[in-house]
């Protein structure tokens, strides 16, 4: 019998939710702009069974897809769970099965060698498909209509890496897609495995690497000629695993370190810059400028996760777990292996930042992420006291001029991650930001759409669902063009 | 619907009906506000700033104060459980 009373956390608003929805012709509070048609894609988790262990992480939840259908200003939700064995293999034994994230040897013995990803990252659409990805196994194609699971794939055979990363970058320029395994070769290989497929899902390129240590590679960046890969302060160990631990701990005395990898080079071609401690996990955008390659992004002063300690022992210090967006410039003439650093901003931001994907490797202006502003009011007495421990707000940083423009989600709500929707032939930033909403008052979830040039204004419209979405990592406009929608 | 300013007024009315006039606190009346602007409540225990000035009681959803089953924790226990909110 599933039992969740013995989570404290796991109440309220984030009591699991675990079950499929279908909502047709969604409430909506104001009027859907006719020029979206497509689909908001989310992915996130949600507990099917409790975790095995108190102290195992988030990421270990049970991946749900969820999408909200646009069509002819009409909206419709839908929600599936994302069907992988481990999923099938805990529905059959009505438990969890599984152990602590990405360590096997802390799972059931019953399911040794079983695909034990859960799939609870970032959706994709690319070359017709709609995927889900996590970075520790393959991705998950979906059927873009029913949402059900399709299964693991790997571009007809040609994508060799056990693993794909939650952040491939697609060239706009080319149509190209940039992604990568880490831990390629198996669970605790220090092996890189890059790849170039073409618009068609075609792989057209490989070039395998080695990690200076292994370490949480989790999402790069790409201009005209190169690859920015960044790996900073986790490690992990057969020792850590064997020993019953998450997969990942924090080591201070590590340095950051960033690959600038070319485009069109090899693997001697490869070279490594080192900086002070810091933690990117997201990034922005990059590009070239003369013999520089500028890149930017949110970024942590240290170890973001709690649920990842330090490895020393060290209690976790929340006054580093701050991202600040910063600028990052590594000189490719240059003889040593520094680069420097600018804040662009002394505010500190969720590092879940997106831009207008249409400037990829370009020159940009516009930045868009969520932030938790403590001079708006929050209504404890009526959601909880969460005041100004939650993102309230998404901002549009202006890299050209500092300037910040806001949006207020509401004075009981938080915010995810913001998602950028360009409109058609539009400039850059012109268009929409939206975003899904917690409102703890109403215990439903509200996806924002807001005109991107005029966010103090608040709302264009707001879909309403009468429940509680689950809890998303990273969401995806996916235009009506890009996938076989019905 | 009956609200608490109204209740308040009609009992301060219905107080000066039965008692004497010489027992009645002096500027009784004058306490009965006129006008209805913002006024300090109290619900479920918090005080809150009522800018209706109607003084409705809220009525919460099932899950009232959904975020307080972490709003006590530490960071480090936060974050533990709700990394991007």
């Amino acid at each position: 019998m599933v039992d969740f009373s013995n989570q404290p956390t796991m109440k309220g608003f984030f009591a699991p939710t675990r079950f499929e929805a279908d909502v047709y012709d969604c409430e909506v509070v104001g009027k859907i702009p006719s020029d979206l048609n497509g689909a908001f894609v989310r992915l996130g988790g949600d507990w099917l069974y409790p975790p095995k262990f108190e102290d195992d992480s988030p990421f270990s939840m049970d991946g749900y897809i969820n999408m909200f259908r646009f069509k002819n200003g009409v909206v419709d939700y839908k929600g599936r769970w994302v069907k992988t064995p481990r999923f099938k293999a805990d529905r059959a034994a009505q438990k969890q099965l599984f152990g602590k994230y990405r360590n096997p040897f802390t799972d059931d013995p019953s399911v040794a060698g079983l695909d034990r990803s859960v799939q609870n990252t970032t959706p994709l659409a690319f070359a017709g498909k709609l995927f889900t990805l996590k970075e520790d196994s393959l991705p998950y194609e979906i059927d873009c209509n029913t949402l059900e699971t399709i299964g693991p794939y790997n571009f007809h055979g040609k994508y060799k890496s056990l693993t794909f990363t939650a952040h491939p970058k697609v060239d706009p320029v080319t149509g190209e897609m940039i992604c990568y395994g880490y831990e390629a070769e198996g669970l605790e290989t220090n092996d890189v495995f890059l790849y170039t497929i073409n618009k068609k899902g075609e792989v057209t390129r490989e070039l395998r690497f080695k990690v200076p240590y292994v370490s949480m590679v989790h999402d790069i960046s790409i201009t005209q000629k190169y690859v920015i890969i960044p790996i900073f302060g986790f490690v992990s160990s057969m020792e850590m695993l064997k020993a019953g631990k998450v997969h990942w701990g924090w080591d201070d005395t590590k340095p950051a370190m960033v690959a600038i990898v070319p485009r069109d080079g090899e693997a001697k071609d490869i070279r490594w810059f080192k900086g002070p401690s810091r933690a990117t996990v997201h990034t922005l955008n990059a590009r070239d400028e003369a013999n520089k390659v500028i890149f930017e992004a949110p970024i942590y002063d240290s170890n973001p996760f709690p649920f990842f300690p330090p490895i020393d022992g060290s209690p976790w210090d929340p006054t580093k777990a701050r991202a600040y967006i910063r600028r990052q410039t590594f000189d490719m003439n240059s003889k040593d292996d520094g680069f420097t650093e600018e804040k662009l901003f002394e505010m500190n931001v969720s590092d879940l930042g997106r831009v207008d994907d249409r400037y990829m490797t370009q020159s940009y202006r516009y930045a868009f992420t969520a932030y938790a502003d403590k001079q708006r009011p929050f209504e404890e007495w009526k959601a909880g006291n969460l005041g100004g421990r939650v993102n309230n707000c998404y901002g549009r940083f202006d890299l050209a001029t500092g300037k910040m423009n806001s949006y207020f989600a509401g004075s009981t709500h938080s915010v995810a991650e913001v998602c950028f929707v360009p409109r058609k032939n539009g400039g850059e930033g012109e268009g929409y930001i939206m975003g899904v909403a917690n409102n703890y008052a109403e215990m439903r979830s509200e996806l924002i759409i807001a005109d991107a040039q005029r966010l103090e204004e608040g709302d264009v419209a707001r879909v309403i669902l009468p429940f509680r979405a689950t809890a998303q990592v990273h969401g995806r406009w996916v235009d009506e063009n890009e996938l076989p929608f019905a | 619907m009956l609200t608490r300013r109204d209740f308040i007024s009609e009992l301060a009315f219905a107080g000066a009906a039965m008692a004497p006039m010489a027992m009645l606190p002096a500027g009784i009346f004058a306490a009965v506000p006129a006008v209805r602007g913002p006024v300090v409540s109290i619900h479920m225990d918090q005080p809150y700033l009522d800018t209706t000035g109607r003084a409705l009681p809220y009525v919460p959803p099932n899950g009232v104060r959904a975020g307080a089953p972490i709003g006590n924790l530490s960071e480090a226990e936060f974050r533990s459980c709700q990394i991007y909110l």
